[in-house]
């Protein structure tokens, strides 16, 4: 229907020139059976050949560049209301948008739903019909690319180089194709059928991809308005016809736009949205917000432009220009330096510093030769209730039981470990539960104890529950392997080093060797963190770290750390940076312990002669691990 | 009763055991005289200095075992035998890399004293084998094994002698001069692993000879120093000296990678000499360090 509506003027107009290239061919070939000379006869051939021209172009062909390109009216018809279809598909775009928009939002609450794709999928098409007829163009030129896209995509949005050239290829052919019979207009229309498909990834995410996978800087507001923002009813209503006659069209629009600049002008503007003028605290309060939630530092596509001239170290460059102007940035909103207590400079020597620390992060590996390590976990067994229901009346609360196992192949002693559940559920608050037992001790290799949680209130609806087991006193060991050459000269350094290291290091790394447990020590000390070897004479820098293991749970305390550097351990005067005790942890992942640099060795490490030595240094730290199990979808309901 | 028929083969003579004694004792002279004359004569032939053997070092079988477990003792066995042809002398084998934590090595260095060469008197080459003791401790924690790579190392000093007939044509364009003809010439060593690889003769008509050998150490170690100790021609002696040199001319450092160094030997001619064949000879003495990576492995 929508098809036949719109191509009506076009065709007609096709039909009537084919009739008039009909009538010509027929009148010259009467000319000429009359002409009388062979001046005339070969005026009247030519006026025939012309005439015969004029009917083949407007045949098959002209029709097809008609159905393909040709606009099928004029703009005035359009504002009329002339383009039903065109009408039809904009506010079907608009309604169905803003459905998309609510489920979207407000009943799938933004998680990706196999129905919003499908629905997205069908309004990218109604939205290209409803360009396509906005502009009053075919639909055929809006869809091509639409479909070769999708039909990229659903291939599995393939980005191998030699799959590209083909499938670009084959597209270029098809869209050459089309513009050699539809006309360069056709070709246009095209890329203009790419924006719907563009719309359509902005709608299954990918502003947000965007901002992840390339760090964007933009404001929380411009992200937020971004992926608020129901873009295909703007987009239909932008389509919709206007002028006479589409005054209700034009108010959608004008809807469409207040919402634009709502979202995209009104966090910029202090005291939009206020009932009543605000006073000056309140402006200077928005102010302040504003500012605040404005680019830290400089924008990266300025870094990179910026640092096009660089190409050696582009990458260098911009890092560092990212990273001065997130310290400029940062020391401009300091207080100390806003109130002249401290200079510009020293804030940002000092935040440099800090940055540089935080870049002490040693480098380890797991020790293979432990293949048994200190390990914990809940374990849900097919006893658990996962869903159950009870009378309202009934007072009896449903236990829910787990395994805890605990795995201590060293068989240390003395493991505390305390229990702790609640129940979670949505934005309600927890409801907290009492477990038995509350606290055990392990001193045996294998432990195994089913822990019982009790809800201390009546549960009803949906829960995630949560198992918590603090574990006290654990330890972990870390070796350190270390190469001391004593006193060599750069050419035996030549040729031993590399011989050196690799009969000693683990695939060319000398690095800190540790079990895979709930927490590591990694610790190292040299010339260089990563450098293996150790020569008289040098500068020695120490630092270690503890950091959390991929276990699902948090540290809590680190209770005692220390480094065994045996007769080295001697010349380092900054003992804090071997032994520590009660260190806070502040639900960080990795725990920087102190570092510190020394610079002699004791004898036994530099006279070795033509000789050398291979130690391994030995670490060790105590903490606390609090592993946690979350177990989802524990359903309580309550029958009458 | 008598047989009937006479044997018709009666033996004309009959062995007496006296007969069969010498007859055996001369087959048995007659054998032992073949085969020892055989073997001296191949002895007496054997060119002991030839091709790139040195020290062979290898464990004895079992010393040390495969695996070992903790808190064990065991040996550590080197056979140190000299394949060369050179005697070898202030020799030390060490144990070097492993960490006392889990291997404790005693002694850790050894000495020892001259290996004869191979040579007609000695035709095997010395063989001694160095024990070491070694005491395991426990594996790191609750690790499943250790392996420990430690190398040892072998240092000791050695000779090597090249000697050659060459020829000497002082008149090199002389067409009546029918003698010898002056040729490039190659070697495959002198019976250890430093060893003159090529020869070439450079004669300055009316002037001199110079000798240019290349001195190469085709052996798995390395060459530390090399001196230069008596160089002849025929019986006279032939100033020799290693060509980077600039101070002391008869001695160099082997460049630890490149391991090949280039000897220059000059002699004056007397003039109006015809050419004749004598023999170059040439001493060296040297230092040579071999370092081979084993390893030790400690399971649970």
């Amino acid at each position: 229907m929508a098809v036949g509506s719109n191509a009506g003027p076009g065709a007609a107009g096709a039909q009537e020139q084919e009739a008039k290239a009909e009538t010509r061919a027929e009148e010259a070939e009467t000319a000429e059976s009359k002409a009388g000379t062979k001046a005339e006869q070969a005026r009247a051939k030519a006026a025939r050949d012309e005439a015969r021209t004029a009917r083949k172009e407007g045949g098959v062909f002209d029709k097809l560049k008609n159905f393909l390109g040709k606009e099928r009216g004029a703009p005035a018809e359009r504002t009329t209301g002339s383009g039903g279809a065109n009408r039809g598909f904009a506010l079907a775009v608009v309604v169905w948008g803003l459905i998309h928009w609510l489920l979207k939002n407000f009943y799938f609450g933004g998680e990706p739903q196999g129905f919003l794709f499908v629905s997205g999928f069908i309004l990218m098409i109604m939205a290209g019909m409803a360009l396509a007829g906005s502009l009053g163009k075919n639909y055929m030129s809006v869809l091509i690319p639409m479909i070769l896209f999708m039909v990229w995509y659903s291939m599995g949005a393939n980005w191998s180089p030699g799959f590209l050239v083909m499938y670009l290829v084959i597209c270029i052919i098809i869209i050459i194709g089309f513009g050699a019979i539809a006309g360069r207009e056709a070709v246009k229309m095209e890329f203009v059928g790419l924006l719907p498909v563009a719309l359509f990834f902005v709608d299954i995410g990918l502003i947000a991809w965007l901002l992840e996978t390339f760090d964007w800087q933009v404001t929380g507001w411009m992200a937020t308005s971004i992926l608020w923002t129901p873009w295909w009813v703007v987009f239909g209503a932008f389509t919709l016809p206007s002028g006479e006659g589409n005054t209700k069209y034009d108010l959608i629009k004008v809807a469409a736009m207040i919402w634009l600049v709502l979202s995209f002008a009104a966090p910029a503007v202090p005291g939009w949205g206020h009932e009543t003028l605000p006073g000056f605290e309140e402006l200077s309060a928005s102010q302040a917000r504003v500012i605040e939630q404005l680019p830290q530092g400089e924008l990266l596509i300025v870094s990179r432009l910026k640092c096009m001239t660089e190409v050696q170290n582009y990458d260098e460059c911009v890092a560092k220009r990212q990273e001065d102007s997130k310290i400029e940035a940062k020391c401009e909103k300091d207080e100390l330096v806003q109130s002249r207590i401290r200079t510009m400079e020293e804030c940002l020597a000092e935040e440099r510093e800090k940055i540089e620390q935080a870049k002490i992060r040693v480098v380890g590996a797991e020790d293979r030769t432990i293949k048994e390590k200190t390990e914990a976990e809940f374990k849900v067994s097919d006893y658990f209730p996962m869903m159950t229901f009870h009378r309202a009346d009934e007072e009896v609360i449903t236990p829910y039981p787990v395994d805890f196992i605990l795995k201590n192949p060293r068989e240390q002693t003395g493991i505390e470990i305390e229990f702790n559940c609640y129940f979670q559920k949505g934005r309600e608050g927890n409801v907290s539960g009492t477990t038995t037992p509350a606290r055990i001790t392990v001193n045996e290799k294998i432990a195994s104890n089913t822990v019982v949680c009790q809800p201390d209130g009546q549960l009803n609806g949906t829960y995630t529950a949560v198992y918590e087991a603090t574990m006290k006193n654990l330890n972990t060991w870390t070796r350190l392997p270390k190469i001391i050459v004593g006193q060599k000269n750069n050419e035996w350094m030549e040729e031993w080093a590399d011989q050196l290291i690799s009969a000693h290091c683990q695939r060319g790394n000398c690095v800190p060797l540790y079990p895979s447990e709930f927490a590591t020590l990694k610790f190292a000390f040299g010339r260089t963190l990563d450098d293996p070897i150790i020569r008289s004479g040098d500068v020695y820098f120490l630092a270690s770290t503890v950091e959390k293991g991929n276990v699902p749970g948090n540290l809590v305390k680190i209770n005692h750390f220390e480094l065994e550097l045996e007769e080295l351990g001697m010349y380092i005067e900054q003992q804090d940076c071997l032994e520590g005790f009660d260190l806070a942890v502040d639900g960080g992942e990795i725990i920087y312990l102190p570092a510190c640099t020394f610079t002699e060795l004791p004898p036994e490490y530099t006279e070795l002669g033509e000789g050398y030595l291979y130690k391994e240094f030995i670490g060790k730290v105590n903490y606390d691990f609090r592993l946690k199990k979350e177990i989802r979808n524990v359903k309580v309901e309550v029958v009458s | 009763m008598k047989p009937l028929v006479k044997p018709i083969l009666k033996p004309a003579w009959k062995w007496s055991s006296s007969a069969l004694v010498i007859s055996a004792v001369l087959m048995m002279a007659l054998l032992l005289a073949s085969c020892g004359s055989n073997q001296g004569e191949n002895l007496a032939q054997y060119n002991f200095k030839q091709g790139y053997e040195g020290l062979k070092v290898k464990f004895m079988e079992n010393s040390p075992p495969e695996e070992v477990y903790p808190f064990s003792e065991f040996k550590i066995i080197v056979e140190l035998e000299n394949l060369g042809a050179y005697d070898i002398t202030d020799g030390t084998v060490a144990i070097l890399g492993l960490e006392e934590k889990y291997f404790f090595v005693y002694p850790p260095e050894q000495e020892f004293d001259r290996l004869l060469g191979r040579s007609l008197t000695n035709p095997s080459g010395d063989l001694v084998p160095k024990e070491f003791d070694v005491a395991s401790e426990d594996l790191f924690q609750n690790a499943e094994e250790y392996v420990g790579n430690y190398f040892l190392k072998v240092n000791y000093n050695s000779e090597m002698e090249f000697a050659d007939s060459i020829c000497i044509k002082p008149n090199l364009y002389s067409t009546y001069d029918a003698g010898c003809e002056v040729e490039e010439k190659s070697y495959r060593g002198q019976g250890g692993p430093l060893a003159v690889t090529k020869l070439v003769e450079i004669i300055s008509p009316g002037s001199g000879v110079e000798f240019r050998l290349d001195l190469e150490n085709k052996g798995r170690g390395k060459v530390g120093t090399a001196t230069l100790r008596r160089a002849r021609l025929g019986n006279e002696p032939i100033e020799c000296r290693f060509s980077g040199e600039a101070s002391d001319l008869r001695s160099t450092k082997f460049d630890r990678e490149e391991q090949k160094e280039v000897i220059i030997c000059r002699k004056a001619f007397i003039a109006g000499q015809s050419s004749y064949t004598t023999t170059l000879s040439i001493e060296f003495s040297y230092d040579y360090e071999l370092v081979q990576q084993e390893k030790l492995t400690m399971v649970k």
